[in-house]
């Protein structure tokens, strides 16, 4: 009777990794400036949020009229680059599926095309876009849509990967085309997670449209910013809760939505014993939806208008791209240097976010919450955590924690904790509930049965939630600086202003890069520790 | 139909009523007493159900599909409440009090559920480990590589008492289904536990794998004198494995009877 080893392989490969871990940290700690917050600064942090608090209440109420149409023409933004974005990915993330691609030249030239589009963060994007179209809402929606291009293409091209192969090899066998397998074969397998990923593209823009106006591109983040910079709080406060009221509206919008299209309706089973009618209608709540979204796209076009000719945009267009060749690298170390500080803020933000996210979702799930009283008040602080902005906490943190990386650090633990927080809630409550049923039966602790049941069944998702975090984090750690949280940013947003293209396409390759790493290294430790 | 079910019945009833009053020294593992359960006051699901089971007696529960049997087993260990009536596990009454008094007494007791029930993603060591919950508590039972010596050394001894030493390291979600409701036997054994009781064990296993799990039961029952109570839908396991067979329907007791007095052809007649 041999009693296995206490770790297996995989387990002897972590105990080598955390030291390397643990290393890494130490020096992101002191690379976000952590290690010099004096006994005043940490004083100071209390003090200083009670006096921005007592300025942000009462929050103004007479700005809301004025909020309206800042409101409109965010939303506006969001549709129309969404739509857009939406109907581009889709014939981008077939050439960019592996199964699907026609030839590897195509898949390649597909992959960094939504490689380049995610990797460069949205408020790049805008500057380039105010750049060439002028300040205004087009540059934003033009932003969404390109920023749509590089998170739903990819998320295409993945669904329709990872559809089941057996019933496209059925089909293939009896003599079908290509395009005839993509129709029957992978579309409808691959439909219900579009839909999925077209709403999430429609919540994301919103979020992001929100903090465009920091840089001239439309919508309400240029009043924010204004009222910000002229100490106006109260304001500030009044349109932080109208854009977290507005942002959960689309949320709600868009979950009460996927529910109805991908639960009911359209799909559902079909009676058996008669003749299946050629059509079924879906049910007239999504009949409507539909119509107004329909409705709002339309008008929501007509809003965007071209200021000057395409060939003014034309001319912008080829100045900005000469001048970026060749990339300039006199200040090649600097530079470096504030990308592994930008990598460093957002691993303590994973660092930090991740163990509290843990212990939030477990008191945010339906099935592991100790009172219903603690379930909703944990949700609403995961949601306002995720559904306001990260720039927008930056703003208001640097009032309390000051300049530096340090507040780009704790802005992205605030991120982490909104987006994993949600999400490792949502896993453990997917958890299958037996074996917790098991060890209850066996009188085991509440802790007992959370930790050694349900923990570890929602383990991966868990892992794949941390991964996307991390890829996520270390992009939106790129722009954090241009506030003054610390980072690459500050340097990119200062080249692009003063016209140094050179230098900013050096950072943007650096960025890109670095993202580009990061997203591979999830990938690799995803398939390591994910076995199916 | 009735008329003969509620023969046999009676008959059976003054012979175990006989043999009850001889062993009434004996101790009694479970007595449930006027159990009633319903759901959102709906019909009841279980009407005043009052039996009692022997130290070291194997009893089957029989019934249809709906009967209620599987809601008597959990209320049994109060993995469901019930409405009304009182349950008396091992030595104490555990109706009646909060859930967290009474985990030491559902502790001393195997639950094996239709479906394994075992932690998918965990090494079969680990989900033999878990047993040891119903003793102590922390994270030196809830994974076994942080496990004390002791602990992984009972651990394999149960798995071996049911023959799947050789697999401790596999994954849960690796093994076949007979195995993995071995395995949860192995993890029920490691409660250290005086009674058994098995909801529908060999449900969903082949009809090998079926009667392995239940010559299992038995030898514990021989060797441990461990009490065992199963619900089973095979009136041919019920017929052989238990002492005594309890058939349910529409949540009454129709049918208290030794299993060495009835037939298959009898008990079927229930079913109809």
């Amino acid at each position: 009777m041999n009693t296995p080893p206490r770790f297996t392989r995989a387990g002897l490969l972590w105990l080598l990794t955390i030291p390397a871990v643990f290393l890494f940290s130490l020096y992101a700690f002191s690379t976000t400036e952590f290690y010099d917050l004096s006994l005043e600064d940490i004083i100071a942090i209390p003090l200083n949020s009670g006096r921005l608090l007592s300025e942000m209440i009462p929050p103004d109420p007479t700005i809301l009229p004025k909020l309206l149409p800042a409101i409109v023409e965010t939303l506006q933004m969001s549709l129309v680059g969404t739509v857009f974005g939406v109907l581009a990915s889709l014939p981008l993330g077939i050439l960019a599926a592996r199964n699907l691609s026609p030839h590897p030249l195509f898949y390649g030239a597909a992959r960094l095309l939504i490689g380049i589009a995610r990797t460069v963060p949205d408020l790049v994007w805008a500057i380039f876009f105010v750049i060439i179209v002028g300040l205004g809402p087009l540059a934003g929606a033009l932003t969404l849509f390109v920023d749509t291009i590089g998170f739903a293409g990819r998320f295409f091209a993945e669904a329709m990967e990872e559809v089941d192969p057996q019933p496209g090899e059925a089909l293939r066998a009896i003599g079908m085309g290509r395009s005839g397998l993509f129709f029957t074969a992978i579309l409808p397998a691959a439909l219900p997670s579009f839909i999925n990923t077209s709403l999430y593209s429609l919540e994301r823009a919103v979020g992001s449209s929100v903090i465009l106006g920091l840089v001239g591109a439309g919508g309400i983040g240029m009043m924010l910013e204004d009222s910000i910079t002229w100490l106006n709080y109260d304001q500030a406060a009044t349109m932080v809760f109208v854009i977290f009221l507005m942002l959960v509206f689309v949320e709600r919008i868009s979950s009460a939505h996927r529910l109805g299209i991908i639960d009911g309706g359209g799909m559902s089973t079909l009676p058996t014993q008669h003749m299946p009618k050629r059509f079924t209608l879906p049910s007239p709540a999504v009949i409507m939806a539909t119509l107004v979204v329909v409705l709002l796209f339309l008008y929501s076009l007509s809003a965007l208008r071209l200021h000057g000719t395409l060939e003014d945009i034309l001319l912008g267009i080829q100045r900005i791209f000469v001048q970026m060749y060749p990339p300039g690298m006199d200040r090649l170390v600097p530079v470096s240097k504030a990308l592994l500080q930008t990598f460093s803020m957002a691993w303590i933000g994973n660092l930090i976010g991740l163990p509290l996210s843990l212990v939030l979702a477990v008191l945010a799930a339906r099935n592991t919450s100790p009172h219903p009283l603690v379930y909703s008040m944990v949700r609403a602080v995961i949601t306002f955590f995720r559904t306001t902005p990260s720039l927008i906490w930056a703003i208001f943190l640097l009032s309390v924690v000051g300049l530096g990386p340090r507040t780009g650090a704790i802005t992205l633990v605030i991120a982490t904790i909104g987006f994993c927080g949600r999400f490792f809630a949502e896993a453990i409550e997917e958890v299958h509930r037996e074996p917790g049923e098991a060890l209850l039966s066996l009188g085991a602790s509440g802790t007992g049965i959370v930790c050694s049941a349900v923990l570890p069944a929602a383990l991966p998702s868990f892992i794949n939630t941390a991964l996307f975090n991390l890829e996520h984090t270390t992009r939106s750690s790129a722009v954090l600086g241009i506030v003054g949280a610390g980072g690459i940013g500050i340097e990119l947003i200062v080249s692009i202003q003063t016209f140094h293209y050179d230098e900013a396409a050096t950072i943007m390759g650096l960025v890109l890069l670095m993202v580009l790493a990061v997203e591979r290294f999830c990938t690799l430790v995803r398939r390591t520790l994910i076995t199916t | 139909m009735h008329e003969s079910t509620l023969t046999v019945d009676s008959t059976d009833c003054a012979l175990w009523s006989e043999e009850r009053a001889r062993a009434a020294d004996a101790t009694v593992h479970l007595r449930v007493d006027g159990l009633c359960k319903s759901w959102d006051k709906g019909e009841p699901v279980l009407d005043k159900i009052s039996f009692s089971i022997q130290k070291g007696q194997t009893l089957a529960l029989i019934g249809h599909n709906g009967s209620g049997k599987s809601t008597l087993l959990r209320c049994c260990l109060r993995l469901i409440e019930p409405s009304s009536g009182s349950v008396y596990l091992i030595d104490r009454e555990i109706t009646g009090v909060p859930r967290r008094r009474v985990r030491d007494v559902c502790a001393r007791v195997g639950f094996i559920f239709q479906r394994h029930n075992l932690v998918p993603r965990l090494s079969v060591l680990s989900n033999v480990l878990h047993g040891a919950q119903a003793r102590k508590q922390g994270p030196r039972v809830w994974y076994q590589s942080l496990a004390s010596r002791e602990d992984r050394e009972q651990a394999m001894h149960c798995l071996d008492r049911v023959g799947l030493a050789h697999l401790a390291a596999r994954r849960a979600d690796k093994l076949s289904g007979g195995e993995s409701q071995r395995v949860a036997v192995a993890r029920a054994l490691m409660q250290e536990p005086q009674m058994l009781m098995a909801d529908e064990p060999v449900a969903s296993l082949d009809p090998q794998a079926g009667e392995e799990v239940m010559e299992l039961f038995l030898s514990l029952q021989e060797e441990e004198g461990l009490t065992i109570f199963f619900v089973s839908h095979n009136l041919e396991h019920a017929l052989r494995y238990a002492e005594r067979i309890i058939a349910l329907r529409s949540g009454l007791i129709v049918l208290d009877t030794r299993a060495s007095l009835e037939n298959e052809a009898g008990l079927r007649s229930l079913f109809l």
